[in-house]
């Protein structure tokens, strides 16, 4: 009985804070139920099944505004090309039946020109930019976290290989006598 | 000879179509798959990294899976690396993470993969894209 009671309580928990992420994810929820949802990933008791929005909550411990880069367009460079007329039409009407085809066949629906982060998660596409780009920022933070750490020890090796050198350690001590001769004459 | 230039021209386009780039398949194929975690981020494109310029990164996450959808999406990226002829400069292990890098320049473009692998239940495939 009381088990039954427990699991109704714990499908109940379940099921609101999935509306919760639900109205998070579309800019629609409250500054209380954010507060809420924060305090939920920051505690103990997460759910597996919220797992992976874990790093997007956490990055909003120190939140920061990001800054667009400057976008410079390079010149395009364009060439005359001197052919007869009846030749130049065949060759304007095979490269536009070519640049269809290629169009057609690589359109991506998804990615706008003017949309600069996209995200899906289990399915379900943050529609709120903002809340897209911080989970983008903390999941490619977390890869470079990743490859950082693991490259680490390759980066120390390389390090002491350096010191290690027998050339450079030669080099520094003739420098050093050198050094000493110039201050201590005899 | 005019009929045969445009005719090898649309052939060509026919070709170029068929053959784009297996990586790429590969994220449009499980970008809206429920069991995964898809993100493209177009914040830096057009930003100029030495002689580069930045055309974008996406992500697709497996997290949590069970190790056989792993193993068979891990095949899939091998696959797709291969025949996109992409070529291995790292392979790294550190404790459970293993992580390797691949590179594919042309004289006027560059892309770069990397994939994150966490014991048998998760991976990561992140593909970069650069031109000049």
């Amino acid at each position: 009985m009381n088990y039954a009671i427990a699991r109704k309580r714990l499908m109940k928990y379940m099921n609101d804070i999935d509306n919760l992420l639900e109205k998070y994810f579309n800019g629609i929820s409250s500054t209380e139920e954010e507060k809420k949802l924060k305090n939920y990933f920051k505690g103990k008791g997460i759910l597996s099944e919220h797992e992976i929005y874990k790093p997007l909550f956490a990055a909003f411990d120190a939140e920061k505004e990001i800054k667009a880069p400057g976008v410079a367009l390079p010149e395009k460079k364009t060439k005359k090309l001197f052919l007869p007329r009846r030749t130049m039409i065949w060759i304007a009407g095979s490269v536009a039946v070519a640049l269809l085809i290629i169009t057609f066949s690589t359109f991506h629906p998804v990615q706008k020109q003017n949309v600069k982060y996209v995200v899906i998660v289990n399915g379900k596409k943050i529609t709120n930019q903002q809340k897209a780009q911080h989970y983008a920022e903390s999941m490619f933070g977390e890869a470079k976290k990743i490859v950082e750490s693991s490259y680490q020890p390759l980066q120390e090796a390389t390090n002491i290989k350096e010191e290690l050198d027998a050339r450079n350690i030669l080099k520094e001590t003739a420098k050093n006598i050198e050094d000493i001769k110039t201050n201590y004459p005899q | 000879m005019k009929k045969f230039f445009s005719m090898m021209l649309i052939a060509l386009a026919f070709s170029a179509a068929a053959s784009a780039q297996q990586v790429e398949k590969l994220f449009d194929k499980y970008m809206e798959d429920i069991r995964f975690q898809y993100i493209y981020d177009g914040s830096d494109i057009d930003k100029k990294e030495g002689k580069w310029i930045n055309k974008g990164q996406k992500m697709l996450t497996l997290n949590k899976a069970e190790a056989g959808l792993v193993k068979t999406f891990s095949d899939e990226i091998n696959a797709a690396i291969k025949t996109d002829g992409y070529k291995q400069t790292t392979f790294v292990r550190n404790g459970t993470n293993k992580v390797s890098n691949y590179i594919k320049e042309t004289e006027n473009r560059k892309e770069e993969l990397t994939v994150i692998q966490n014991n048998e239940t998760h991976i990561m495939f992140i593909w970069e894209s650069y031109s000049k």
